[in-house]
């Protein structure tokens, strides 16, 4: 039962995702992120990490993605234009990924991960999450804080129309 | 004391480098005081050299620790090999700023560089600690670029970067050689860059072999030697007066001196050990065994340099070109002295070391400050007949000439019979090549002579009439380069003496002990 | 995570507590006081405080230098507290120093206090990532500087190369980072854990064969691949030429120096103290190699010396230039990186042969754009034109000009040579009996020959070339007073550099008397004393078991 969640749910993501990129209307790009999120978020919930699941449900795929489809909604833009690229980089590319994939696929393949030191040995919930990051997580969760800051601060100055 | 020479002119540059480029006598004036300061030093120290004594002197025992976690040592001192150099950097230097007294241009940096230049050369002459050398082989590097790119002539900016390039190419390979054998060395007392520590480490055998050509080349590519002399006719003949003095009379010996003091010093088994070449033969010879490896590769290419370069200058259509060419052919002597291994050799290539950059020096004043800058023509079709409108250029090129030809009587003659000599013991079979090589250096220095300032009856011998004359600077300069050559030609002891004494010691201590077989059947 | 402990840890974060006060307090300075006032008073206003706020955070850590002797761990290594990473918190705020001089009233924006603010940014988080030793923090701390980066790259806003630059910086950059957490969540899952210490203690004696090595090993991958985007290493260096040439001049003299100090000391850091179990060997390639990082970043070292000096041959721009020449000394540096555990013992000098070369680096490279910047400004440009004839122009700057290339190049008695020497010395003694890295220090010197070309190329305009306009420039006296300070730096560090070895060494011999007791030394009059045995809140350091 788990593996097949896992699989369906793998398979929804990497689909949506790929969609994503692909798509030329803009806001059908953005449904696809969506549901991509949504099943990230049950890999989440497979793995017991659920307040990471409610978290990317209720900001990412909720909140965000929401502003983000208001904006493109309301900008109207046009689906996006086919434009030529060379074949090399698109060679170059396909054979990164490619090579990559074999890579993964071979570890995964000889590595008893099951076994592997990092399975989760505390339950996702609320509770655990909260006492790791304000615990030992606390100051990298502070300095994230400031790094929301500029980001904002940036993102406000690159996007302000500047007065002549 | 005789440190102060180094301190002096990096001082001198530093404070020459900051005047006003406006007060232009003064700049020449102080740069005389600081070349002139350097000169009595070497003088001086030249004259109470203590024969009896110990070998090194003037020197500062055994160092100042400067970086002691690489057990870097600030520690000087010369023998009666480098002193000579050092007092031939000296000459060059002082008559250096005599001959450039004309440069109006930029004058505060022209010195600046120049004393640059001076300090560093100064200082791998003095040096007795590898590091120590290397930075100030590498001091000396730079200048050179800025002095030829900006002061020079013909293709000046290519000839000034093809020159630092190749130097800075043979100091990488030194920096790599430098670096192996440091960490090779096993030393009692631990990691060192000390020149007779590091002399005394008894590198093995097989190191030696792959360590000695990369130090050995590294420095020779600066000494001119083929196939990496290519700079030096291209440098030179784009450099100002002055640097082309410096290149041929001093630089170029650095990189022979670096050779000696570095590569045979430390690694004379590399040298002299025997080489089988993997080479396929009848069944029951496991290939070509070559006795003497390296120091038969030098000797022919030192023999290829005499030779080639010689052939080459007798066929140069450019004055100083020709110089250049026998520079090269020159350095062959000096490189054929050190690949012998033998004492009579060694002392050869010191003496003509020594002999070779006064001469090039007094050449290349010639050829560049006295004629060029007056007929603006350098094309040997085009001069002649200038030895009737300036009598006393012609007689000091004539005997500069003579001197580099190794007439009697000069200084080069000595330096050059001593080579020959070495060479007769330790590979007879070059000096036919040499000797042709001699030959056609008789006659491309006539057919100079001849081209230059006597030329075709027929041509018109008064289009010289009008050259300025010869100012009191430049003729304090030649006939003191003159009288050098006629000093040390007519009585070589006055330098054989310490050179034979540092020479003999050099043989003693590290290439005896190191040769089994002894090379030069002594 | 009683109270005297929470004070304690304030007291060790002051230095970066102020600073953060004092990016807020520029921005709101900004925002409430000069709204109304003219760009030029702005800078002028903010630029000060700025500048006595750095040097004050400056002192505050001369002072934590000169007091500590110990070493403080807050959050299992999430921060470090160490003499060492003083040292280069020093480094790097005293180069932020320098930027704002020397971008002292910039004409690139008229939103001075963001840009401050931004700055300010920045260097927290090179800061916070210098002292970091845990890859959660190590990541968080490099967006937070690449982050700032970005928006100040694109900050002249007008201009198309500015915004070009910013873009390009930023796809990049967006791209390593996914690079970077992938490959830091295959470490940390192939470890299960987060501190580099404690990963170090899971790679050890039989722990080891608990561990997926596969897995660790293509993280370590795609981290190298990540950092390697931060430090401008061939292949990944892409962005770098078009960020430098399109950053405002003092934006990128920070991207090539402090934020190259942190990503440096990060990545020395995660190689040496969390994997150097799983360093391999690169010795004399390729027949005595075997698997592990060791061997790529071999890899990477020779595509960045070979790239970065060959392309930077033929630029005609300074700062490409320098960009380029920045991917050759990444090179330089990651040669003594793969040095660092190449014969499987550690070689004594190789961190603080790196640490040396990334200060000199840095300083050199940030004279040479203080140069740029104040030429640059006035020339009408920073293409090899505008800087033909400078020697006349302007004979001060150009003299500095020459000294910071030549150090570049590594010309004695400068301090670029040194620390070549250094670098170089420290990977050959990784194994001196066989001499196993010779191969790769003989390229590196090799390439470094050939880097002489360029950097005596721009030599060549500043002095052989006779300039096109006889006007001289020049530049403000606070500007030429701290390039003149570069560059005796430069000169005596090259002259004298048995001091700072010495001190590298000595703070590299020994980094951790205390491990994990984020307690203070013996009591201090300004601090409360607090019970001495006192653990953090957090576990004890052994690895927290798993639980099923």
């Amino acid at each position: 039962m788990e593996n097949s969640l896992f699989y369906f749910f793998s398979v929804a993501m990497l689909s949506c995702a790929l969609l994503t990129i692909t798509c030329k209307n803009p806001v059908s790009s953005v449904i696809f992120l969506v549901l991509a999120f949504f099943s990230m978020a049950g890999l989440f919930v497979l793995l017991n990490a659920f307040f990471l699941a409610a978290v990317q449900v209720l900001v990412y795929a909720g909140a965000i993605m929401v502003l983000f489809l208001f904006v493109i909604m309301l900008l109207n833009l046009p689906a996006e234009e086919k434009r030529h690229r060379g074949w090399f980089g698109g060679a170059a590319s396909i054979f990164v990924m490619v090579a990559l994939m074999l890579e993964l696929s071979f570890v995964a393949h000889h590595e008893k991960l099951a076994s592997s030191p990092a399975s989760p040995g505390i339950d996702g919930t609320t509770e655990d999450v909260g006492m790791v990051l304000f615990s030992r997580y606390m100051l990298p969760f502070e300095v994230a804080s400031l790094l929301l800051l500029a980001a904002m601060i940036g993102v406000i100055i690159l996007s302000r129309k500047e007065k002549k | 004391m005789l440190t102060w020479t180094i301190w002096v002119s990096f001082i001198g540059a530093g404070v020459i480098m900051l005047m006003k480029p406006e007060k232009k006598d003064l700049i020449r004036w102080i740069a005389l005081v600081v070349a002139s300061v350097g000169l009595l030093i070497g003088l001086f120290c030249f004259f109470t050299y203590d024969l009896g004594g110990s070998n090194y002197q003037f020197g500062n025992g055994d160092g100042v620790a400067w970086i002691p976690q690489f057990g870097i040592h600030f520690k000087v001192g010369v023998d009666g090999i480098s002193l000579p150099l050092v007092l031939l950097t000296g000459i060059i230097a002082f008559t250096g700023v005599l001959y450039s007294w004309n440069i109006e241009e930029r004058l505060n940096e022209f010195f600046g560089f120049f004393f640059v230049l001076i300090g560093g050369v100064y200082g791998v002459f003095q040096a007795r600690d590898l590091f120590l050398l290397f930075v100030f082989y590498e001091i000396a590097i730079v200048p050179k670029y800025f002095i030829i790119a900006i002061w020079g002539s013909t293709r000046k900016e290519y000839g000034a970067m093809k020159l630092v390039l190749y130097s800075f190419a043979g100091s990488a390979l030194v920096f790599i050689g430098a670096l192996a054998l440091y960490y090779t060395a096993d030393l009692p007392g631990g990691k060192t860059f000390d020149l007779d520590a590091l002399a005394s480490a008894n590198f093995p055998v097989s190191f030696q072999l792959w360590a000695l050509p990369l130090v050995f080349v590294g420095f020779a590519v600066l000494a001119g030697m083929w196939p990496f002399h290519t700079w030096a006719p291209t440098g030179h003949v784009a450099a100002p007066t002055a640097a082309s003095m410096l290149l041929a009379g001093v630089v170029m010996k650095l990189g022979a001196y670096g050779c000696l003091r570095v590569a045979i010093m430390l690694f004379p088994s590399g040298m002299t050990a025997n080489v089988t070449l993997p080479l396929w033969f009848p069944a029951g010879m496991s290939g070509l065994v070559i006795h003497h490896f390296w120091s038969s590769v030098f000797a022919i290419i030192a023999t290829i340099n005499i030779v080639y370069g010689a052939m080459v200058a007798l066929v140069q259509r450019d004055f100083k070109f020709v110089i250049g060419y026998s520079s090269v052919s020159h350095m062959g002597f000096v490189l054929l002295g050190l690949a012998t291994l033998d004492l009579t050799g060694l002392k050869g290539s010191v003496m003509q070391m020594f002999s070779h950059g006064v001469v090039a020096g007094l050449l290349f004043a010639v050829v560049g400050r006295m004629v060029y800058e007056r007929t603006h023509t350098r094309e040997l079709s085009e001069l002649g007949g200038l030895i009737k409108a300036m009598p006393f250029v012609g007689g000091v090129f004539i005997i500069g000439a003579f001197a580099s030809m190794g007439l009697p009587g000069f200084s080069g003659f000595f330096a050059e019979l001593l080579v020959l000599i070495g060479t007769w013991r330790a590979f007879p079979w070059l000096l036919l090549p040499i000797g042709i090589g001699i030959i056609i250096t008789v006659a491309y220095t006539l057919r100079t002579i001849h081209k230059a300032f006597f030329g075709d009856r027929r041509n018109d011998m008064t289009k010289w009439d009008h050259l300025a004359p010869v100012t009191i600077q430049e003729k304090v300069a030649s006939l003191m380069l003159v009288a050098i050559l006629v000093i040390v030609g007519l009585y070589p002891p006055i330098l054989l003496n310490m050179v034979d004494k540092s020479s003999d010691q050099f043989i003693k201590h590290h290439v005896k002990p190191s040769i089994s077989g002894n090379l030069a059947r002594q | 995570m009683n109270s005297s402990n929470i004070l304690h840890v304030l007291n060790l974060l002051t230095p970066e507590i102020v600073l953060c006060g004092l990016a807020f307090g520029v921005l709101l300075l900004d925002i409430i006081f000069f709204r109304s006032d003219s760009v030029e008073h702005r800078h002028e206003q903010l630029g000060c405080s700025v500048i006595i706020g750095l040097v004050m955070v400056f002192f505050i850590y001369a002072l934590q230098y000169m007091d500590w002797q110990n070493t403080f761990v807050v959050g299992h290594g999430a921060f470090v507290a160490s003499r060492l990473n003083t040292l280069f918190k020093m480094a790097v705020v005293g180069l932020a120093l320098i930027t704002v001089v020397i971008g002292f009233k910039t004409p690139y924006s008229t939103h001075v206090g963001e840009y401050y603010g931004l700055m300010l940014f920045s260097v927290l988080g090179m800061v916070f990532l210098i002292s970091s030793e845990d890859l959660l923090m190590i990541f968080i701390a490099l967006e937070l500087i690449s982050l700032t980066l970005y928006v100040l790259t694109a900050f002249q806003k007008g201009a198309r190369r500015s915004v070009e630059g910013g873009l390009k910086y930023f796809i990049f950059g967006g791209f390593s980072a996914a690079f970077l957490l992938f490959g830091l969540s295959y470490i940390y899952g192939a470890t299960g854990h987060t501190s580099l210490r404690e990963i170090a203690g899971a790679l050890q004696g039989d722990q080891l064969a608990k561990v997926p090595m596969k897995m660790l090993g293509i993280g370590i991958l795609f981290t190298l691949v990540g950092l390697g985007f931060k430090i401008a290493a061939a292949p990944f260096h892409l962005w770098a030429p078009d960020a430098y040439e399109g950053a405002p001049t003092p934006v990128a003299a920070m991207i090539a120096t402090g934020s190259k100090i942190a990503s440096f000391v990060a990545l020395t850091k995660l190689l040496l103290i969390g994997l150097p179990a799983a360093a391999g060997s690169a010795l004399s390639w390729p027949t005595r190699w075997h698997s592990g990082w060791a061997g790529t970043v071999a890899i990477i070292a020779v595509l960045s010396m070979t790239i970065g000096n060959f392309a930077a041959i033929m630029q005609t721009n300074v700062k490409r230039l320098l960009a380029y020449s920045s991917v050759a000394h990444a090179g330089y540096i990651l040669v003594a990186i793969v040095a660092i555990q190449a014969s499987g013992v550690p070689a004594p000098s190789a961190a603080p042969a790196i640490y040396f070369y990334i200060i000199i680096y840095a300083l050199t490279n940030i004279g040479a754009f203080g140069v740029v910047n104040a030429i640059g400004s006035k020339a009408g440009g920073d293409d090899f034109e505008h800087f033909t004839g400078m020697a006349r122009r302007s004979p001060y700057l150009s003299l500095l000009m020459l000294i910071f290339m030549l150090s570049l190049a590594g010309i004695p008695p400068l301090a670029g040579f040194f620390g070549k020497f250094y670098l170089f010395a420290a990977a050959v003694q990784a194994d001196p009996k066989n001499l196993g890295l010779l191969w790769l220090v003989a390229y590196a010197i090799a390439m470094s020959a050939v880097s002489l070309y360029y950097y005596l190329k721009l030599t060549k305009q500043m002095y052989v070339l006779p300039a096109k306009d006889p006007r001289r420039v020049t530049s403000n006296p606070a500007m030429n007073t701290s390039l003149g300070l570069i560059g005796l730096m430069v000169l005596l560090m090259g002259v004298f550099p048995n001091k700072v070895v010495e001190r590298f060494e000595n703070l590299n011999a020994n980094p951790y008397p205390i491990w994990e007791a984020a307690v203070p030394p013996p009591p201090q009059p300004e601090i409360p004393v607090p019970a001495p045995a006192e653990k953090p809140a957090v576990p004890a350091p052994a690895a927290p078991a798993p639980k099923s």
